[in-house]
């Protein structure tokens, strides 16, 4: 039996507006499997950032089973739900989310605070270090968000997102707000990530970057095509 | 919970964090302050170790529809229980005054208590230095000994150590300072609300006069019988049983006169505790009903706040909830800001508390009885932080409940709509109808004070208080003196008064204040019986203080030089007569002495006294010490003149007191002038917290439908419909709120006591609080609208 992290089986999603109704997902299925790492592609609008909140427990599908680490989530509590979001999921926002009020130390032990064994204080330090050295900006602990580039900034949720050791790591267009250098730097970030073994499944429309992915998908008005299936349609 | 990040997001938020702390930290406060002296009051035990055992036998006149309602005693009754009584384990008797201390070289005026031995082991005095009075002295004889008080010893001897032994001169008597009260002793205030003993001095040195202390017939309200009584003897078989006593030898005393028939005396045991609060109870409960009131409305204001910051949080609430917080996460860190600022406000309320404690202690010590045991202590800190606890969980948990936590998750990702954070439309409504309402509350009852404190502030007196001063003296030491030189001194004062350039009349006579003492009076013609008010005054006495005459005259030099037996009467007296003019010449019978009525003034009118009282002015047989002065438009007289007058004339007199008649009238208001600061400042906190707080509910719900109000105005609506809409739509709250309120203080007047000047005051009342909130809310509906009709519809639309 293959060993999947995310096990997706018909999952639609419809917005519901007054009296119309929206298909932003369209019976998805799909295996990520361990130490994979996943690109998602696909125009404005294709419901990418639904899939991948779905994904990311941070919305539920309207029909459909996902199972994560072979759990069904739809039978999930809210606590058990934000309990296994922390534990298992690893997100990086295309605006990298940081907190402003708090240094770039505390965004990323943030999610180790929510921990029902909350670390000691010594294993958060130990834990932050490790995950700041691995984006590279060991020297910015202290700094303020609004202190960083774009590019630390997006490197810091990175390390964030790294700090609770997750089953898969979620990236939603992490290159889309920065420069193409600070792109570059990031993408290297994550394809050291898995070839270390970190399972990554990746939303982004820029195509420089595709290819950096073991597997390639592409995402069109909810529906997932191969190229050659686009190919016939066009 | 990371303080260090709560500190440093408050910090950057320091409009918020103020906000927050000053108006939780000055509500806390009033409340502690209000809280405290209500359980100071009336709920904490007196400081006495046999406090439950302390009574004070009342003594009340019975039999006599006019009889007075507070207890009044003649002297050889209170002295009869205090020798022949064997019902009750112990009694003290204590009678009050005042005089100079001669010995002194400041003179100071000092309060003094006459009291048995008893006085002292019935309270557990304690003494910084000495004893009490010793068990030796007798209500025969007694040595000149007296007890200091701590205050003064440290005001007027500088804490001198080797006080003891030392001399104090009062009214020719030189007495023997054998002990200092400690700091700790708070004596209880029996006859007068914040009158503080200076000096104690055995009982047989009161100032009652010789003819007093042998009358039965003459009461005073100043004598008081203070008792221990153990468990095991109920206090209605005590109270029979003394009655029973009491009687049967007063009754002796005074067989055959006319006046007593039918009256009794009934003895009451009344709870030391009780007679120490007296009857302000309401004042007390309306006062904490205020402060919870306060709390209430700056708690909802600052719910409104912390419902704002938390919509402004809802970006970094999101991402925390995406980072695996769950809802508990976000509560605790909201309550993390929370604590922090609550934690604040206590420290703010504390010295709030403080500063309103040390107003209480100093200003108002004439109106609250225990003033001086109110402070910040264990249990003000105690109560301050169990308030401030409660209040930080509330004001955590009621805005958690508008964090909508599945919503909250997406809006990190975009695809949720709206903030994930949001108060409903009911929770909003609620939040208007309760402000309203616990504002009307406060409100009536604030205005209802208000206006009754103004109605006897501005009472007419009928008598004139401008302008005229009283002068007191008093004869300082020396070998004794004749009645011819009183007399002669006395004149040659009231001529030397009468000379100065400031003055334009001088009356040998006590003000209004004072001078009237209760009396038994008959009807000659009928024997109909009367308790009247007996005042002895001169020729002058009604032209200076402008008293007018209904009928008749008053009395001429001669009739005051030889002590004639004419009285003039007031109109309420008169009316027994049948009215003013059938009055005239009708004769009265007073002590044995029958006088005749030769004229009738109108009635005065003296603070708190209820009704109108029967009173009786007769010429005053022998000069007195008291002066009323009326001073000439514009001048004002220094006592040092009158000092030195004093001296010039005789230096074995001085100045005892002078005082204004507008001061002494502001004294007897003193209440009521509280009354009005304290109702008016409530008021207007309270209509300026909820005038904050609607603006920030309706303000919110505006906002909130930006979209909705755009949209009309884009299909055609104008802006000023919209305007009289929202401010329609908060009327109705402010109608459900108000009417609401006033329902339930109607009902509470209805149940308590109806009288036409109570429903008077609570219409008008309602009147004025009405149109205040109505403005408010019409104000906070209407501000909140405007501001948002200011942008373009499309900006509106788009909530800009």
């Amino acid at each position: 039996m293959d060993n999947f992290v995310v096990e997706l089986k018909d999952i639609c999603k419809k917005f519901e507006l007054e009296h119309m109704q929206t298909d932003a997902l369209k019976n998805i299925n799909l295996q990520i499997k361990k130490g994979e790492y996943l690109s998602i592609s696909g125009p404005s609008g294709c419901g990418k950032s639904t899939l991948l909140s779905i994904l990311g427990m941070l919305d539920a599908p309207s029909s459909g089973e996902y199972l994560l680490n072979g759990k069904n989530v739809a039978e999930l509590s809210d606590t058990e739900g934000a309990r296994v979001r922390n534990k298992e999921i690893g997100f990086i926002f295309q605006s990298f989310n940081l907190i402003d009020e708090i240094n770039v130390f505390d965004n990323i032990a943030l999610p180790l605070s929510y921990r029902d064994n909350k670390p000691s204080n010594a294993e958060i330090k130990q834990k932050v270090e490790e995950c700041i050295e691995l984006v590279g900006l060991s020297s910015r602990l202290l700094h303020y968000p609004k202190q960083l580039s774009g590019g630390q900034q997006q490197r810091v949720s990175i390390a964030r997102a790294l700090v609770t050791n997750p089953s898969i790591l979620l990236v939603d267009e992490a290159t889309g707000n920065l420069d193409s250098k600070s792109g570059d730097a990031v993408m290297e970030v994550f394809s050291n990530l898995n070839q270390q073994g970190t399972t990554i499944c990746a939303v982004t429309h820029d195509t420089r970057y595709m290819d950096h992915a073991s597997r390639q998908l592409k995402l069109l008005d909810g529906v997932f095509w191969q190229n050659e299936e686009i190919r016939q349609a066009i | 919970m990371n303080m260090k990040q709560t500190f440093f997001a408050l910090q950057k938020k320091l409009g918020f964090s103020a906000s927050f702390v000053l108006t939780m930290g000055v509500t806390i406060g009033v409340f502690l302050a209000v809280a405290v002296l209500y359980y100071v009051t009336l709920l904490q035990p007196l400081s006495y170790q046999k406090q439950t055992n302390l009574f004070v036998l009342e003594s009340k006149i019975q039999g006599h529809p006019r009889a007075p309602k507070v207890s009044m005693y003649p002297y050889p009754v209170v002295t009869d229980i205090y020798k022949h009584q064997t019902h009750l384990d112990s009694v003290a008797i204590v009678t009050y005054g005042d005089d100079i201390l001669f010995s002194l070289p400041s003179k100071p005026t000092v309060n003094l208590a006459f009291a048995t031995p008893e006085y002292f082991q019935l309270l557990d005095v304690e003494y910084e230095l000495g004893t009490g009075l010793s068990s030796e002295n007798t209500l025969e004889s007694s040595t000149p000994e007296a007890v200091i008080s701590y205050q003064l010893w440290q005001d007027k001897f500088n804490s001198n150590p080797d006080i003891l032994g030392e001399k104090v001169m009062l009214d020719s008597v030189s007495y023997t300072i054998i002990g200092v009260t400690s700091e700790d002793f708070i004596e209880p205030q029996l006859y007068e609300v914040g009158l503080k003993t200076d000096v104690f001095l055995p009982w047989p040195f009161n100032s009652v006069p010789e003819r007093a202390r042998n009358s039965w017939s003459n009461f005073a309200p100043n004598l008081f019988v203070l008792s221990y009584k153990s468990n095991d003897s109920p206090v209605s078989f005590i109270e029979s049983q003394l009655t029973s006593q009491v009687n049967e030898r007063w009754k002796q005393e005074v067989i055959g006169r006319k006046s007593f028939e039918g009256m009794s005396l009934k003895m009451e045991l009344k709870p030391l505790k009780d007679v120490v609060i007296g009857d302000g109870r309401d004042i007390y409960f309306v006062m904490l009903l205020g402060g919870i009131g306060l709390l209430l409305i700056a708690s909802t204001n600052v719910l409104n706040l912390l419902i704002s910051r938390l919509s402004e949080q809802s970006r970094s609430l999101a991402i925390r909830a995406a980072l695996g917080a769950n809802k508990w996460h976000l509560v605790k860190h909201l309550y993390s800001e929370v604590f922090t600022l609550m934690f604040a406000s206590l420290v703010v309320s504390l010295l709030v508390a403080s500063l309103l404690f040390s107003v209480i202690r100093g200003e108002m010590q004439l109106v609250f009885p225990r003033a001086q045991e109110v402070s910040v202590n264990g249990f003000t800190i105690l109560i301050a932080s169990l308030t401030a606890f409660i209040l930080s969980i509330l004001l955590t948990l009621l805005p958690s409940l508008s964090i909508n936590y599945k919503k909250l998750k997406s809006v990190v990702q975009g695809s949720g709509k709206g903030s994930g954070i949001q108060v409903s439309a009911k929770a909003r409504k609620f939040a208007l109808i309760f402000e309203v309402f616990i504002a009307s509350v406060i409100s009536i009852f604030s205005i209802m004070y208000l206006w009754s404190a103004l109605a006897v502030i501005n009472a007419p007196t009928h008598f004139k208080i401008d302008d005229v001063t009283q002068v007191q003296l008093t004869y300082s030491s020396g070998d004794g003196i004749t009645e011819e030189e009183f007399t002669s001194v006395i004149e040659q004062i009231q001529g030397e008064l009468l000379s100065m350039a400031e003055v334009e009349s001088v009356s040998n006579s006590s003000s209004p204040f004072n001078g009237f003492s209760g009396r038994s009076v008959t009807k000659v013609v009928n024997d109909e019986r009367f308790t009247v008010r007996s005042k002895y005054i001169d020729d002058e006495y009604f032209t200076i203080i402008d008293q007018q005459l209904s009928a008749g005259r008053t009395f001429s030099a001669t009739e005051v030089k030889e002590g004639a037996l004419v009285a003039v009467i007031n109109e309420s007296f008169s009316e027994s007569f049948g009215g003013p003019n059938s009055a005239i010449n009708s004769l009265i019978s007073m002590r044995d002495e029958q006088y005749q009525i030769v004229g009738v003034v109108k009635d005065i009118h003296l603070p708190k006294v209820e009704g109108q009282e029967f009173r009786i002015y007769r010429p005053a047989p022998e000069k007195n010490s008291n002066f009323i002065v009326q001073l000439k438009p514009g001048m004002t007289l220094e006592p040092q003149s009158i000092l030195n007058l004093i001296d010039r004339v005789n230096p074995r007199f001085t100045l005892y007191k002078m005082t204004e008649l507008k001061s002494l009238y502001n004294q007897a208001t003193f209440f009521e002038i509280v009354t009005v600061v304290i109702s008016t400042l409530l008021l207007v906190v309270i209509l300026f917290l909820c005038a904050v707080g609607l603006y920030g509910v309706i303000s919110y719900g505006v906002n909130l439908r930006s979209v909705e109000i755009g949209t009309k105005l884009a299909i055609g609506s104008s802006r000023l419909k919209m305007k009289l809409a929202i401010v329609k739509e908060n009327s109705i709250h402010f109608a459900i709120g108000f009417l609401s309120s006033a329902l339930i203080i109607g009902y509470l007047i209805w149940k308590q006591h109806i009288t036409e000047f109570v429903v008077s005051v609570f219409i008008s009342s309602f009147v004025v609080s009405s149109a205040a909130l109505l403005a408010v809310v019409v104000c906070a509906s209407y501000l909140p609208i405007n501001n948002l009709l200011r942008k373009n519809i499309l900006q509106i639309i788009k909530g800009e």
